[in-house]
């Protein structure tokens, strides 16, 4: 069950050659259902329960402007704005519960997990072994600073894949008959696990993917040393390795149309021809090289790059 | 404005209005899925199907990668592969409590606990004649002790309860060891006493099954002389025989014959008999039970 307050401002200024609005809301959901795991010594997995109530609040701002418009040369841009801020009030168990990844404060969808801070290194051999640790293994953050890891103190919340804020910017030209218009997306804030991380084998039993991993001769602080007898989930802290930061900013289209006059056409007897070109992802910014964040940190169906050329024809 | 009575009034009255049309008709459910525990264990075909169920779980030891996993793999009678993907069970490096195998079967032989919990506390409201009651109930304890004994071999001093879970449960208790086969073995003895000698069911557990797997309790917990009595008795009050040699367990030409709860126990008899192993065991080389036998 859900309560909703919103604010909410529309606005036209300037000959509403400038519009907008602006939407506060502040959204609490009570009896929250969702799939509660419990210890498997119950005999049963998981149960789906109302586990608790939640919070969103946030802010959406839309702002449309007409920069120009003139009969040779129209100019539109927008440019839309929200956050939103997710958060779990109350868990019906009372206190945090780190099995099903619920913490008060936090999403529903946090990592929950060791911090990574690199691989131990040759020249650390003594601090590593304080914690049966070697070099080349994977070093995880001592948040309270007790010389040891362990499950209870030394986790911490990672983040989460909710954003801290998206961003949308639109803009369309028309000068005599050409027409260009672009879009500018941003998803800035979120975490979450990459897959190209997570695939990486220590024992090298598959094909893999490149992976600067650890060796005495490879000082890398990113992926630990090979170790023939080690799988994945026998490397200690293997699971750290996969969070990233998953902000990005993307050229998701642009088309580049040109009309051709009427003048033109009337010859041939049609009432309208344009020609145009289109392209759908082109240029993504973000921490994480050669892929598009956008797809959630998967491997599989990744986003594709594409540029389309086409004929609008009316008779 | 109005008065508090009527405004009390107004409000009962538009109430009246808003409520009193949806009170017409009751909403008619028919869920074919939401059938729940207490439906279907309170009729004797239902309680038939826990019983089988019970019995199902066994497959995860017998039956898969896991069981021979942490039965076998971790023993010098096997060598790694190149692509050997479990070298945490294979040569204990870095053997966490996460690893597939033992998380799977920690699950699974829990829930086989849990049901068999479910049975035995529930058998009076089974709807199954007396006699059948004595035995299913018999089936059941003896299915627990077997469980239960996978899980203390396993893991030692665990979670230990003989409740059914009704709601959540979101703590795990330790219990001793001790505990553990104080349980093993007060099944087992009220299995050895209402067991039949023998099924016409193919599959399920008898007196000589509980018998040889009582006696290789006392085995393990060091009851010498209970032990022999009770193997020397599973051998030789039932007909039943060793095979020459050990070898032949695992024959092709003895597949069902190795498989019975009590054959497995003490390396199998000669003639083929009902009442033997569940159809999920059927040939699959029992390690772990099969192993006590022959030493003996």
């Amino acid at each position: 069950m859900s309560t909703t307050y919103n604010l909410g401002l529309d606005f036209g200024i300037l000959n509403n050659r400038l519009f907008g609005s602006v939407d506060l809301y502040d959204t609490r959901t009570s009896d929250l259902l969702l799939d509660r795991f419990l210890p498997l010594t119950s005999g049963v997995g998981f149960i789906t329960e109302n586990i608790g109530k939640t919070r969103n609040r946030g802010v959406e701002v839309a702002l449309t402007a007409v920069v120009a418009d003139k009969k040779n040369f129209q100019w539109n841009a927008g440019i839309t704005w929200f956050a939103n801020k997710e958060e779990i009030v109350e868990l019906a168990t009372g206190a945090n519960d780190i099995a099903n990844g619920w913490f008060i404060g936090q999403p529903t969808q946090a990592y929950y997990d060791f911090e990574k801070i690199g691989i131990w290194q040759s020249n650390e051999v003594d601090e590593a072994t304080k914690y049966k640790q070697a070099p080349g293994d994977i070093r995880v953050k001592d948040q309270n600073g007790d010389g040891v890891i362990d499950a209870n103190n030394d986790r911490i919340i990672i983040g989460s894949n909710r954003p801290k804020w998206s961003g949308n910017l639109t803009s369309d030209f028309k000068i005599l008959n050409f027409d260009f218009s672009f879009q500018v997306f941003a998803r800035i804030g979120q975490k979450f696990q990459y897959e190209y991380a997570s695939v990486y084998d220590p024992a090298g039993v598959e094909n893999s993917l490149q992976h600067d991993f650890w060796t005495p001769e490879n000082a890398s602080n990113d992926y630990p040393r090979p170790n023939a007898s080690r799988s994945r989930i026998g490397t200690l802290y293997f699971t750290s390795l996969t969070y990233e930061d998953g902000s990005f900013i993307k050229l998701r289209g642009m088309t580049l149309g040109y009309t051709i006059p009427e003048k033109v056409l009337s010859r041939f007897g049609v009432s309208s021809l344009r020609l145009y070109v289109n392209g759908r992802n082109l240029l993504v910014s973000s921490k994480i090289k050669d892929y598009d964040p956008e797809r959630g940190g998967s491997l599989s169906n990744p986003i594709p790059r594409l540029i389309v050329g086409g004929i609008n024809l009316d008779f | 404005m109005f008065s508090n009575n009527k405004k009390i009034f107004l409000i009962a009255f538009l109430s009246a209005i808003l409520i009193l049309p949806a009170c017409e008709k009751q909403l008619e459910e028919y869920n074919p899925s939401g059938l729940t525990a207490e439906g279907v264990y309170t009729t004797p075909a239902g309680f038939e199907t826990l019983v089988n169920g019970a019995y199902s779980y066994a497959r995860w030891w017998y039956g898969k990668e896991e069981g021979y996993g942490l039965s076998e793999m971790g023993t010098d009678l096997w060598l790694p592969g190149v692509d050997n993907r479990n070298p945490e069970i294979m040569l204990y490096n870095n053997l966490q409590s996460n690893q597939a195998f033992l998380e799977s079967l920690w699950g699974q032989f829990y829930q086989a606990i849990n049901l068999c919990n479910a049975g035995i506390n529930g058998i009076q409201e089974s709807g199954l004649s007396a006699s059948l009651k004595t035995v299913r109930e018999a089936e059941l304890r003896f299915l627990r002790a077997f469980y239960y004994w996978h899980i203390v071999e396993t893991w030692g001093g665990v979670h230990l309860s003989t409740e059914a879970t009704v709601g959540p449960q979101t703590t795990a208790n330790r219990s001793g060891v001790d505990a553990f086969y104080q349980l093993i073995f007060d099944d087992l003895n009220v299995a050895v006493a209402n067991l039949p000698n023998t099924s016409t069911d193919y599959g399920r557990a008898t007196k000589p099954a509980a018998e040889a797997f009582l006696a290789r309790m006392h085995l393990t917990r060091g009851n010498y002389r209970q032990a022999s009595d009770l193997a020397q008795k599973v051998i030789s009050s039932y007909g039943l025989s060793l095979q020459a040699k050990y070898g032949d367990l695992w024959s092709m030409s003895n597949l069902k014959k190795r498989g019975s709860f009590g054959r497995q126990l003490l390396c199998g008899s000669e003639q083929q008999r009902p009442g033997q192993l569940p159809p999920t065991l059927a040939g699959t080389p029992a390690a772990g039970i099969t192993a006590i036998s022959c030493s003996q």
